[in-house]
């Protein structure tokens, strides 16, 4: 088994490719340049067409839970379960914290991209500290 | 008409336990929906309008329709999807539907149980609703499951982490709100958690982490079983059974899908402040003057948020405003007297039923060995801020 994993859509396609390039990028929006996520098919803020915009990667932890008792025994205990504020605070993803002690982890800490791949079509975005 | 013409005529909540394997969820439903008609005063020839989840055998899985052939006579009025034959939206759809004439005699409900004697059974899982259905989590870029391993009870911890650190809101006052709906479940013979306490707020603080900041005893348990609403006008049920119970209003706000978008508290912290100053607006009552609190208790924590929501407290105010007995029964804010999701029972959607059903039977008097005193208005809220949706109502004697 495993962690599930995601099926990429038409809309999505692009972000498990970039995933797979080891880059991170967020839907910006053509005419208010504000980033959202997850992914929509307008913007949310202006609800004008948006293209992909390649992110910095870096960020800090917004909020965070360390889980003892995983989502399904595919989940190896304890991990860390957190929403990272990404490029200045621009966007928000959810994500898991690694490349430390889930005890170590903190709001507000800042944290990179690091990507993780899992098979051959999906690498996954997780943040370690930086 | 408005909403408060009207009323909730019948209630009926079926035995709660862990697991109900002796009997279908078919039976279990029917058994509701005919508690509730009986407890109005009525029969099934009376329904026209069918909120009711339908899970077979017969008819088709999920098309409410479906209970014409059961009810034996065609319907006015049928509810589509799981959330809109529970609780408050299913009430609020229904009353809706009867104000308008659409219909006259609606029953909300439904029921889980693992039985398989005839087709339709099944059992809730929280843990799985966790991942890839309900629960799936914040990511869900491209469907499927959540790699991030998110899950109920983990959204909800991740919106009282962020709370904790920007309002100071504490472990110990989370811990006496559980430990408190907890006793109040205690001592509730119909509870699925009778006679497992007394809880102390220590207890809760001692037992297991699941996900911080959320012990076991911080989190509702999981359990099958049925529950269900009859609704008609006021006028009508002034000539029925039961002392009349009105809803005076109600309110639903909706963030996003359902559990997506992760669970950040600056997104979905207040969510369900404009719902409440709208259902409290319609109801022409202040949050003051609420006597019974039915609050969603997936977690300690969201009782706390939900008291700053609906206006008792200010934001960041709900961990000091809920400490000293306040939502104790006898306490100024008496809440979930019955023992709540984390105590009496979550059985799927018809949780959110059950809240109702303990706001109508405080109303009427009836609630044996946990009445709230001069019970007149009451306020039963379902979802809140990691689901990203809030239902709620608010019901009087009149």
């Amino acid at each position: 088994m495993g962690r599930p994993l995601p099926v990429p859509d038409a809309m999505t396609a692009p972000y498990w490719e970039a995933a797979r390039r080891g880059q991170l990028v967020v839907p910006e929006c053509d005419a208010c340049a504000r980033r959202h996520f997850p992914p929509e098919a307008r913007c949310p803020y202006c609800r004008s067409t948006w293209h992909w915009a390649v992110s910095s990667g870096e960020g800090e932890v917004y909020t965070f839970s360390v889980v003892h008792r995983g989502a399904s025994p595919d989940f190896a205990v304890p991990y860390v379960l957190a929403d990272v504020d990404v490029d200045g605070g621009t966007w928000t993803t959810t994500t898991n914290i690694v490349g430390c002690e889930p005890d170590e982890v903190r709001i507000g800490m800042p944290v990179r991209a690091t990507f993780e791949a899992q098979n051959d079509e999906i690498t996954l975005v997780l943040f370690a500290p930086r | 008409m408005r909403l408060r013409d009207v009323a909730l005529v019948g209630v009926s909540c079926t035995r709660q336990a862990r697991v109900i394997d002796d009997t279908s969820a078919f039976d279990l439903t029917w058994e509701a929906v005919n508690g509730a008609l009986a407890d109005a005063g009525l029969t099934t020839d009376d329904v026209d309008g069918a909120a009711i989840q339908f899970l077979g055998p017969g008819g088709v899985p999920g098309d409410c329709g479906s209970w014409a052939r059961l009810f034996g006579h065609p319907l006015r009025f049928i509810a589509d999807g799981m959330l809109d034959t529970a609780g408050a939206r299913g009430a609020l759809k229904a009353a809706s539907a009867i104000a308008t004439g659409l219909c006259d005699v609606a029953v909300v409900g439904g029921a889980t149980a693992s039985g398989t004697r005839v087709p339709g059974g099944g059992s809730p899982s929280f843990e799985a609703r966790g991942v890839g259905g309900l629960g799936s989590g914040g990511v869900a870029i491209g469907g499927g499951g959540d790699p991030f391993g998110s899950y109920v009870a983990a959204n909800f911890a991740l919106v009282a982490q962020r709370h904790m650190y920007d309002f100071g809101t504490t472990r110990q006052q989370m811990a006496e709100v559980a430990a408190t709906i907890r006793n109040n479940g205690h001592r509730n013979p119909q509870a699925v958690m009778f006679g497992r306490g007394p809880y102390e707020p220590g207890d809760v603080l001692a037992s297991r982490p699941v996900a911080t900041p959320f012990n076991l005893l911080d989190i509702c348990l999981v359990a099958q079983g049925g529950a269900a609403l009859v609704l008609s006008t006021v006028e009508r049920a002034r000539d029925l059974r039961q002392p009349v119970v009105a809803l005076l209003g109600g309110a639903m706000e909706f963030n996003r899908a359902a559990w997506t978008g992760g669970s950040v508290y600056r997104d979905c912290g207040m969510l369900g402040v404009d719902a409440a100053r709208r259902m409290y607006a319609m109801a022409g009552v202040s949050p003051a003057d609420t006597d019974l609190f039915s609050l969603y208790d997936p977690t300690s924590f969201e009782v706390i948020r939900q008291f700053e929501m609906l206006g008792l407290c200010k934001e960041g105010e709900g961990g000091p405003f809920t400490e000293g007995g306040t939502i104790a029964l006898g306490g100024r804010f008496p809440t979930n007297p019955e023992g709540g999701c984390l105590s009496h029972a979550w059985n799927g959607t018809q949780q959110m039923t059950l809240k109702l059903v303990e706001c109508v039977l405080q109303l009427r008097g009836q609630a044996d060995g946990r009445q709230v005193p001069d019970c007149e208005v009451a306020v039963a809220t379902n979802a809140g801020s990691g689901a990203q949706h809030i239902e709620m109502a608010c019901v009087g004697r009149i």
